[in-house]
This record gives structure tokens, sequence and C-alpha cells, in this order.
């Protein structure tokens, strides 16, 4: 089988833009207080022509893919073009965008509504948004199923490539959060801060997105060893067991805790980093970015939430370590774990 | 890889030509259309589009297989219908279906979007509303519905890749089985009326004041429709397993970007060939019985796919447009439109593209203006969509 290794990485985050950015949010440790992200900048890689045209949702999505090419060290020269695809996926979609559709012909009536903004308002916008920015004319495909999301966005990735359909693929991960969804945390209880294994309901919801660059390759920060957008929870655990650490998506929500808590069960040294990056149905794609991350750097970094001494806690110590396989898992629903296994 | 790595062995479709596939053919190689009045809608615009409803909700068939506890969406409705049809087909009872490892792929755009605009005005006005609407929302994901209500345990997408949705799901669960992620999927499109994307579409001016004509010199839009298709596929190991009749094989698939403008087509349809040839991988294309034309009758559009389908098929290809029965069911269109390419092969004729009278020199082809014969083994669906994607899915007929 044809060996896809994470080759770049484009997180754009409250924490900071791009892969050293969240490498010292990371180094930094701790919960963050505000998982709004600042309004994209794109100056860098889009004329300001063209990224006027976008809302903030796509912004995100342009920039995240940007860093990750530049990461990568990819050029976007015309074989990139022709043999790049693009898996899109968001769990909520263009919030900002779809609201403001709304706010448009509230306020003006049904003859105001917007051209702009009903084209931003549909999901795929942000992946041809990318493909137009990096002349990309290879697949595209937004998929949007909750925490179902990362999972199936890189199933599609990986298969593209080991199909010989194209020889890379940018996966973009993208959230934006929006006043309507902090009115409905705020009704549900949610009070924050983040506490991944807590068992009331602290979940705060976070907004960002995280870009990888996929590719068959010999460098690169990691290698997909293996990936299964459904598995049963104890067969999760089973995989997990011959790995170093399993990075979980755990991010506070009331309605996972026993499942996230039976997932953790076994004896593999167990995180969660979700108070760095906020609650995100798609915060396998963010868990994943770390975990190649401490792949890379061979250094597992500080979990939020986890006092240094405590060495009675299953969560792993922070520091220098010899990882080798690590696991990246979400629950996906009551008896359902998307799982994946990344290596050197 | 085999020829053909997936196998249909059950359809279904609701939408405006019918609540069946059975019915909806009978309509449409009757030559009925059924556009209607946009009244429901309630959009105070002055371009008001005919728009292609589904029948009405005493055609719904899913006792069997929805829960009764939360408020199903339209879209989950219609999906519900046209799949419990493919299930009768496939030979499959949804009880025997807990526990498996079926895949649930769906495309939507409707669908997957918080847009109730009660709920949002009365959050605007700081009134504090209810939560049922966002509880709605999170419970009727399409894919998530399905599997939930099934209990299935195989991976689930809900694809919102605009106009291409349908197709790409198909698209999907054909790498899934391929993959090994799953021995059988449930993969289609569904789409409801609603106002955002009535007003959305009619600010980007490319709606008509009356009933669509695809591919004709005098189009001038689009009309809006909804409804659901939905297509059972499983491995050829799978469906010999248990003895399932196989309809038609999904024998290629090819989707490509245009990276030419947020919405419109490429004018060469660059994208739209590159897609077409990669789903024509193993065959060549004199070997296409017929196409069924994704012809959303917008001047652009039209005029890319005829222009295109002509320049890899000869002019003399023989085309069908189903919107002018339909509607634009957006998410839903490709599945929809799928089905109804399968049903072409096995029928062995295709009905005339209602609202085509004259032909366009632009399209290049002409399609279909009477019930029509067809020859071959092989039809191509094509679709195209915002953001410049485009999608080709190649059916066989099975021997």
């Amino acid at each position: 089988m044809t060996q896809v290794k994470i080759t770049g990485i484009g997180p754009v985050m409250a924490c900071g833009q791009g892969a050293a950015a969240l490498q010292a949010a990371l180094e930094k440790g701790g919960p963050v207080d505000n998982y709004r992200v600042a309004e994209p900048g794109l100056d860098e890689f889009v004329p300001a022509k063209q990224s006027r045209r976008m809302d903030k949702f796509t912004r995100m999505a342009v920039l995240a893919a940007c860093l990750a090419l530049k990461d990568a060290g990819v050029e976007a020269d015309a074989k990139f073009k022709s043999e790049t695809g693009v898996v899109f996926g968001s769990a909520l979609g263009p919030q900002g965008s779809s609201f403001s559709f709304l706010d448009g012909i509230m306020d003006g009536g049904d003859n105001c509504a917007s051209s702009f903004l009903f084209t931003n308002s549909v999901h795929s916008t942000a992946a041809a948004q990318v493909a137009l920015t990096l002349g990309i004319r290879g697949p595209m495909r937004t998929v949007t199923a909750f925490s179902h999301t990362a999972g199936v966005a890189f199933a599609s990735a990986l298969s593209w490539i080991t199909s010989r359909l194209t020889s890379r693929v940018l996966v973009i991960l993208t959230e934006e959060t929006s006043a309507v969804q902090q009115y409905g945390a705020a009704r549900k209880g949610a009070s924050g801060p983040i506490r991944p294994l807590g068992k009331g309901c602290s979940y705060v919801p976070g907004e960002g997105c995280v870009a990888f660059m996929l590719e068959a390759s010999s460098q690169g920060y990691c290698a997909f060893r293996h990936l299964d957008p459904c598995l049963r929870v104890e067969a999760a655990v089973e995989r997990s067991a011959d790995c170093d650490m399993l990075f979980s998506a755990a991010a506070g929500r009331a309605d996972e805790f026993a499942t996230y808590c039976r997932l953790g069960s076994g004896q593999t040294p167990y995180a969660a980093y979700s108070p760095l990056y906020g609650s995100l149905y798609a915060g396998m794609g963010f868990e994943l970015a770390i975990a190649a991350l401490s792949l890379k750097r061979q250094f597992i970094f500080p979990v939020p939430g986890v006092s240094a001494g405590a060495k009675s806690s299953k969560h792993p110590m922070s520091g220098d370590s010899l990882l080798r396989k690590v696991a990246i898992a979400a629950v996906t629903g009551p008896d359902r774990i998307a799982y994946a296994e990344l290596g050197i | 890889m085999s020829d053909s790595d997936s196998v249909i062995s059950g359809m279904g479709c609701f939408c405006a030509a019918g609540s069946d596939l059975a019915s909806s053919w009978r309509e449409m190689t009757a030559g009925h259309s059924h556009p209607g009045s946009p009244a429901r809608l309630k959009a105070a615009i002055k371009r008001l589009s005919p728009v292609f409803a589904a029948p009405a909700s005493g055609e719904y068939k899913i006792a069997a297989l929805a829960a009764a506890s939360m408020e199903k969406t339209r879209c989950v409705l219609f999906f519900m219908t046209a799949l419990a049809e493919a299930l009768a087909q496939a030979g499959l009872d949804a009880a025997d279906l807990r526990g498996q490892r079926i895949g649930v792929c769906v495309g939507t755009t409707v669908g997957c979007t918080l847009n109730d605009e009660q709920f949002y005005k009365e959050f605007r006005e700081g009134k504090q509303p209810g939560l049922l609407a966002v509880d709605r929302f999170l419970a009727n994901n399409p894919a998530q519905y399905v599997s939930t209500n099934l209990d299935l345990y195989g991976p689930l997408s809900t694809l919102n890749n605009a106009c291409t949705s349908g197709v790409d799901a198909i698209g999907q669960a054909r790498e899934w089985i391929r993959d090994g992620l799953c021995d059988m999927a449930i993969a289609g499109g569904t789409d409801e009326l609603s106002r955002i994307p009535y007003l959305g579409f009619s600010s980007l001016l490319n709606t008509s004041e009356s009933p669509c004509r695809p591919f004709d010199l005098k189009r001038d839009g689009l009309n809006l429709g909804e409804g659901a298709g939905v297509l059972i596929m499983e491995s050829r190991a799978h469906a010999r397993a248990r003895g399932a009749k196989k309809l038609v094989e999904v024998a290629g698939y090819g989707t490509c970007g245009d990276a030419y403008h947020p919405t419109a087509p490429h004018p060469q349809g660059v994208g739209l060939e590159q897609a077409i040839r990669s789903a024509l991988d193993r065959i060549s294309p004199g070997e296409i019985g017929f196409i069924n034309a994704h012809g959303t009758a917008t001047s652009a559009n039209d005029q890319v796919e005829g222009s295109t389908c002509a320049r890899v098929f000869g002019q003399q290809v023989t085309v069908f447009g189903s919107k002018g029965y339909t509607g634009h069911t957006l998410g839903a269109a490709g599945a929809i439109e799928a089905v109804f390419t399968a049903q072409g092969l096995i029928m062995g004729e295709i009905p005339a593209t209602a609202g085509f009278s004259e032909a366009d020199p632009d399209c290049v082809i002409v399609p279909t203006r009477s019930l029509t014969q067809v020859k071959g083994g092989y039809a191509l669906s094509t679709s195209l969509a915002f953001g410049g994607n485009n999608s080709a899915l190649l059916l066989k007929l099975s021997k």
C-alpha cells in the first residue's frame, strides 16, 4: 500500500497561525480564554481584490491551505495544480455568512437578499476559493457530518492518493463560531473552562482551521498507518494498545463523557488538547496536527490542565520521548469512534 | 480494481415527477411536467420563479424506518421515503441491517444548514428562543439521521458540494466499498424547497419566471425543485453472497475542479471534460448509450455542458435532461439523475427533455425531443456546481 505522509500543516487558531505558532502555544501549555480567531490576514498569499470576496470562514481556509503548502515546501506549479485534490470538512459550515444572509432579508426585505452572502453561505465555497487561489484543478469534496467530519475527510484523501487519482491532497478542516452558537452553548449549560474529561458540561465553542498537505512521499512529519472512520470503542482501545500515546478529541461535551472514558480505559498514555483550540466537532483534525508535531519533534507537549507533578495521572508527562506510533480518536456516537494512527 | 467495483441492487426516488421511481418514470416518459406556484415560500420578490414541489406528505412511506422522537425535516422525510423504496427493491429489511458495516453518504445543501428564520428572528430580537430549531438541525443531518435510525456501523458522510453533492455521494460510497470501509452503502441526495436558496438564486439572477427550458435557444434560467434519490450499493462479493439482483453497476466516477470562478463554469468546460474522461477511464466514448445531462437551463451551464459533451462524444450523442420534470433539486440532483440514468439503461429508453423545443447552436448537442430508444450498455450522468466542481458518473447495465 502507498505510504501517505503528512508533509505540511497549516493551523489557523486563536493562539496563532502556522506550525511554529502552534508549537509555541503547545510549549507554553495551558488553556486559552478566547477561542475566536483574529481576522486572518491573507496579504502574503492572495491579492486584496480576490480576498475581498471571501468571508472569514473562507479566509481561514485559504490561509491555512497556503500555510500548509508553504510548510510542505511545495510550489504551486503546473504539476501541482493538475495533480492535487482538495478535501474540505466543516461540521457547521460558514455560520457568519449564513446568518448575515438572514440579517439582510430581515432588515431590508426579500429583495435585499445578497448574492455575495448567499454564495459564501454554501459550505463548498471555501474549498472552491482554495482551488481558485492555488489554481488546483483536481477533485474537490466538502463533507459536513458533525464529529464524523474529520474521519471521513481523511478517508477521502487517503483513498484518492492510494488509488493514484491524485498525487497530493490538501485536507482542510474549518469551524467558525457565531453568536447563535455561543447562545446555544450557554442555554445548554456549557460553562467552561474546557475540562476534556470532566464529568460536567464544560465545552466552549471553538473556532479555527487546520490544513494538511498529504502526499505519497518519503519525507514529512509522519505517515498514516491506519484510518477507520467508524470503529467500536473496544476495538479502538485494543488497537491503540501498542501505540505510544492516544490523542483524544474530547472537549467537555457531557453526552460524550462516558464513551471517552471507555476510550481512555486502556494502558496507553492519554491526552486531549482541546483547551488550547476549543470545543470543535472537527477537533480530531486539530489533535491530528498536534500528534504530527509531537512525532516530528519526538516531544510530548504539556497536556492542558495537567500539572507537571501529577505522576499518578494517566496523562503522559511533557518532555522528550520516543514516539514511534500514536493514535488519534474522536467519539462519533455512543459506541462509535473515528480512529487514526500516525507513525514515524 | 475490477471493471465495476460496486453494484446497485436497489433504487428509489421521490420528487416532483412522482412519489416513487415507477410513477416518476411513467410521468416522464409520458412527457408530463408539473411546475407549480412558489406561493408556499412566501417570497416577496419581483422575479418569481415556478418550483417543482415534491408530492404531499401523505406519500411519505417511512413508518418502519424513522424514529418518532424528533421532528423530521423534509430533507430527511424525502430521503427516508426514497430509501424505503430502494431497500424494498434490494430485497432488504431495515431490521436486518442493524449493526452491519453499512456506510451512508448523502448529498444535500439545505439539509446541513441551520437557517430557521423564526428562530433567528427571535434570537436577533433578544427574545431568548428555545433551542428546538437547533436540536432539530443537529438531529436531522441526513447521513447521521439514517445511520443512527437504522443503527448501522459504517462510515457516514453528508456532502455539501453544492449541485454535484448527490453524484459525489455516490462516488464517495464507491470509494468506501473499494477501500473496504464498508460492505454496502446507502448513497444518494436530498434537498427541500426553502426560502434561502430560492432568494439566493434569485439574487444571482439565474432563475426563470417560466418553466425551465434545458438546452433551448430561449432558455433563461433554472427552476428549483425538491426531492431525494437513493441507491443501495454493495461490493460484487457482498451482492453475490446474499443473492442480490444486480440492476446496474457503477463503472466509473470522475470529479474535477475548474479553478476558474466562484459561481460560473469554465467557458471551455475544462474541469467537466476532465471529469468525464476520468469516469470513462476503461471504455471509449463511443460505448456510451446516452447521457443524462445536468441541464439546469441557465445560459452558461447548458452552453458549457452541451459543447463539452459534443467535444468528447460527438454532436450526435444522445442526451436528455430531467430538470424539466424535477426542477433543480440542488444536492439531490445528481442522485435523482443517477437513478433516472440507471432506469434508462434498464428500460432501454429515455424521456423527452421537458421544456426543450428549439436547438441552440452554442449548446451544439440537441437533447431528446420525444421518448427515445437507447442502445449500449453504458450511460453517463453529469453534474456541475458552484465553485467550479464537475462530476461524472458512469453506469453499466448488469448482464
